[in-house]
């Protein structure tokens, strides 16, 4: 070839090798991510510990067999599907569960994943000398064999309905050699070992948490990420600074009254979606706080608690109190997921309706513009934390209902001693309320929740110190419903008996459902890939984050 | 004097056990325990916290309860923690560097501005220097210590971003001296703050009052310079006081800079205590409290001695 043919063939090899490497990954490989969290984790240990921020960060290090995707159905995850009826996994009644591993799938440290590690995962919760923080569920299996190293048989000696989020986590049984007792104390807590896109690196107390790239993740080619730091940083305010500054890529959980410094931000993503975690409520005791046995003089009256709920404007509380815009309107208790009634309406705003439904109820106007009847004044307490949002609500709903009667008196309470349990004294555990404003937030899965809030048994009282059922709620049509939903294993059956349920406490007017806040993350834009999810962790797609720029 | 520290050192021992019994009933009293947490928690039921209860022994009753938990504390083992199961001593002996590091800053910080502030303040009264470090030093130590932290952080860190925003050391570079040293800056400075500014009005006042006693007169009169008269002599004897404070502010640097550990993220023992605290991490409290007692009488009893250094005419039979 002459000079120039040769010039000509370099430049067009050299165009073509560009033109190839431009078409390679869309996702740059490499970069750390790093998170900011306010609390450090107690222990990295799934079956114990009691926070929120342990999950956090637990979360890509450690997975289980299956779990929920955003729309809230079960994905499989080391199982190699999800066992139902039609596939076999699942027997006729429900009682025996078979989970076919997935092939191939090692530990972050070389080591095979096999059905003996989900064996040991179940004797490990079952074990006495383990402070797990849950055994529900587990204890009612009989059995969990390994025919193979592929397979776990799990037998149940009575229908468990929320079988698809047991083993939400599974233990490498090597790490541990095979030695279930005194769990706790071993190093596995601030050192875990597991299966998901990154691995435990180290952690530096009251400092940061290190993660990287686990070299036998299953899926090839991620995570893109080198690793993820997670920072403990307690102020709210210096995180908000170093997001500014970039010394750190992720805030997670922002304070409510942080989300308008941060909107302005330049360069912040704030990720509110649809996620609800908690719902804001008023829970109506129905019993008499003096005496337990005894109806609630006043709010006994269904017709009472509908005036109620008519006269609190939901929707302005939301616009005028809640900042930010991170909070919705809540219909049901349960208003997401598939247990979900989809035509759930929240309640309207009508002072006259409520004030018409007290004069109905036999509330008559007395002198001083408060409601009597048989010479006991509309007089109610609500109680809740001391918190600004809570206080301006409360502020709000005290003078509204001064005007259809009602004198509404506010005594907030300190946190641990408004939700004190029976036994502490706690406001809460003891009954020892007209009105309590506070939220609670539920799992994917329903039936727990139903059953611990609005059964009789679950009354919480002298003979039930334990008890969830705050307001003394007894329906027993309700808990017709919710028994025979507990025994269903077809979930399309189960979900209709819910919302029969949800809709008759919703006209009970147990609570008055006020809003679902979520949790808000704030994240700068060179990471990409981040998305929320209802029921997991902000980190629970971290195979799929990438950093550009 | 030697037999007077000993004496001192074994008279602590009672007071420590009478401080500890406090410590331990008063918190058996605070409504909630190491479980509450959990209590609260729907899908922990009564049999799975009954069960923890009993493993824990914390059915046992209070005085058992102590018993086990001194006779672990004289043999050296000091508990676990009921939050993270590690070793009590395992935690604190993680974050009391970083502690150390924090006080020993702001105590040399506090030394070497104070002396020289407090007493040119003093010798050069009503000039123009003095007023602008009355100024100072009634700013000083009327501004918070968070609001101070935040303000250092967002101007020096994020505006000028000459320091870090919080932290001990930048991953990556742990062995790195000058980077901690840069990182250890603003913490120190938010934490001395009041001390300075306090102390430095506690010299002030206290050279002012033996500036103007006849012994000082005297010894000007002897035709020593003024720089011997203010130093030798009458530093020596208005510094009593600052001792005083000195001695009493140091130990509380233990677990007082929670607020500075909060703001910049140093992970200290105050912030351990805080945590605990919050969540009724009773061993984690109790060896924390212990230690803080410990340090509260040593330094009580430095003071004194070093009172008797300062002045001759101090001893004790």
């Amino acid at each position: 070839m002459d000079n120039l043919a040769r010039r000509m063939f370099a430049a067009c090899l050299f165009i073509a090798c560009l033109s190839i490497a431009a078409l390679g990954f869309a996702q740059q490989r490499g970069g750390t991510a790093r998170i900011t969290i306010y609390q450090e984790p107690e222990t990295l240990h799934p079956l114990f510990g009691s926070q929120s921020v342990n999950n956090v960060v637990e979360e890509p290090i450690i997975e289980g067999l299956l779990t929920v995707n955003p729309e809230g159905e079960y994905v499989p995850v080391l199982a190699a599907e999800v066992p139902s009826l039609e596939n076999g996994g699942l027997s006729e009644d429900g009682l025996t569960v078979t989970y076919r591993l997935k092939e191939g799938v090692t530990w972050s440290d070389g080591e095979p994943l096999t059905s003996a590690d989900v064996k040991f995962t179940f004797d490990a919760i079952m074990d006495e000398s383990n402070p797990v923080t849950s055994t529900d569920g587990y204890d009612k299996m009989v059995s969990v064999e390994t025919p193979d190293e592929h397979t776990v048989v799990v037998t149940y000696d009575e229908y468990d309905v929320e079988w698809q989020s047991r083993f939400s986590s599974v233990l490498p049984a090597h790490v541990f050699e095979g030695e279930t007792a005194n769990m706790a104390f071993h190093p596995f807590a601030r050192n875990p070992v597991g299966t998901g896109p990154f691995r435990f690196v180290e952690w530096v107390s009251g400092s940061r948490i290190v993660l990287e790239r686990n070299p036998n993740y299953r899926e090839e080619g991620k995570p893109y990420l080198d690793g993820l730091v997670f920072q403990i940083v307690p102020s709210p305010e210096v995180a908000a600074a170093q997001l500014q500054a970039g010394e750190t890529d992720m805030i997670w959980n922002v304070r409510e009254s942080q989300i308008p410094e941060l909107l302005e931000m330049p360069g912040v993503v704030m990720d509110f979606g649809e996620e609800r975690t908690s719902t804001e409520r008023i829970q109506l005791n129905l019993r008499n706080p003096e005496n337990l046995s005894e109806p609630h003089p006043i709010l006994s009256d269904e017709r009472v608690r509908q005036a109620l709920q008519y006269a609190t404007p939901k929707q302005q509380i939301i616009d005028g109190l809640i900042e930010g815009g991170r909070a919705f309107l809540a219909c049901a208790h349960v208003d997401i997921g598939w247990a979900a009634d989809p035509e759930c309406e929240p309640s309207e705003y009508d002072l006259e309706r409520a004030a018409q439904l007290l004069e109905e109820a036999g509330w008559e106007m007395g002198p001083d513009g408060i409601r009597v009847k048989d010479g006991q004044r509309l007089e109610l307490t609500i109680s809740s934390t001391a918190e600004k949002q809570r206080e301006l609500t409360e502020q709000l709903l005290q003078s509204l209902w001064r005007q259809i009667g009602v004198d509404l008196r506010i005594r907030n309470h300190q946190s641990s001693v408004l939700f004190g349990t029976y036994d502490e004294g706690g406001v809460r555990g003891t009954g020892n309320f007209d009105l309590l404003m506070y939220a609670a937030s539920d799992g994917l899965d329903p039936h727990g929740h139903y059953v611990e809030r609005f059964t009789c048994e679950g009354a919480a009282g002298p003979e039930n110190p334990g008890g969830y059922n705050f307001s003394g709620y007894c329906n027993p049509e309700v808990e017709r419903l919710i028994e025979q939903a507990g025994t269903e294993v077809d979930l399309g059956a189960r979900a209709n008996l819910y919302v029969q349920a949800s809709r008759i406490i919703q006209d009970d007017v147990e609570s008055i459902l006020l809003y679902n806040r979520s949790e808000v993350n704030a994240y700068s834009e060179r990471l990409k890939g981040v998305e929320g999810h209802p029921w997991a962790n902000l980190a629970w797609n971290a195979e799929e984050w990438y950093v550009e720029g | 004097m030697n037999a007077y520290a000993l004496r001192r050192l074994v008279q602590g021992v009672p007071l420590m056990i009478f401080i500890s019994v406090l410590i331990f009933t008063l918190l058996q009293t605070v409504p909630g325990g190491p479980l509450a947490v959990l209590e609260r928690n729907p899908d922990v039921r009564p049999e799975d916290i009954a069960r923890l209860e009993e493993q824990y022994g914390l059915n046992d009753p209070i005085p058992v309860q102590y018993g086990r938990w001194l006779s672990g504390l004289l043999s050296g083992d000091w508990g676990y923690s009921y939050v993270t199961n590690r070793p009590v001593l395992e935690m604190i002996g993680e974050r009391l560097p970083n502690t150390l590091v924090l006080m020993g800053a702001s105590t040399v910080l506090l030394i070497v501005l104070v002396i020289p502030i407090g007493l040119l303040s003093a010798v050069k009264q009503y000039t123009a220097f003095d007023n602008v470090v009355t100024v100072l030093t009634y700013v000083g130590l009327s501004i918070p210590s968070f609001w101070l932290g935040l303000l250092l952080i967002i101007i020096f860190g994020l505006q000028l971003g000459w320091f870090p925003l919080g932290g001990v050391v930048t991953l990556g570079q742990e062995g790195n001296l000058l980077d901690r040293l840069h990182h250890l800056v603003l913490p120190t400075i938010a934490l001395a703050m009041q001390g300075i500014g306090s102390d430095t009005r506690y010299l002030r006042a206290s050279m002012l009052d033996t500036l103007s006693l006849d012994y000082v007169r005297t010894a000007r009169a002897k035709g020593l310079s003024e720089g011997r008269v203010v130093r030798k002599h009458a530093f020596r004897n208005a510094s009593m006081p600052l001792v005083t404070n000195f001695a009493l502010e140091i130990p509380d640097l233990f677990t007082g800079a929670l607020i500075t550990e909060t703001i910049f993220a140093w992970p200290g023992i105050g912030r351990l205590y805080w945590e605990a605290a919050l969540r009724q991490d009773y061993n984690v409290l109790m060896a924390v409290l212990i230690i803080s007692a410990a340090l509260l009488i040593l330094a009580n009893l430095i003071a004194d001695l070093v009172y008797m250094l300062v002045d001759p005419r101090i001893r004790y039979n």
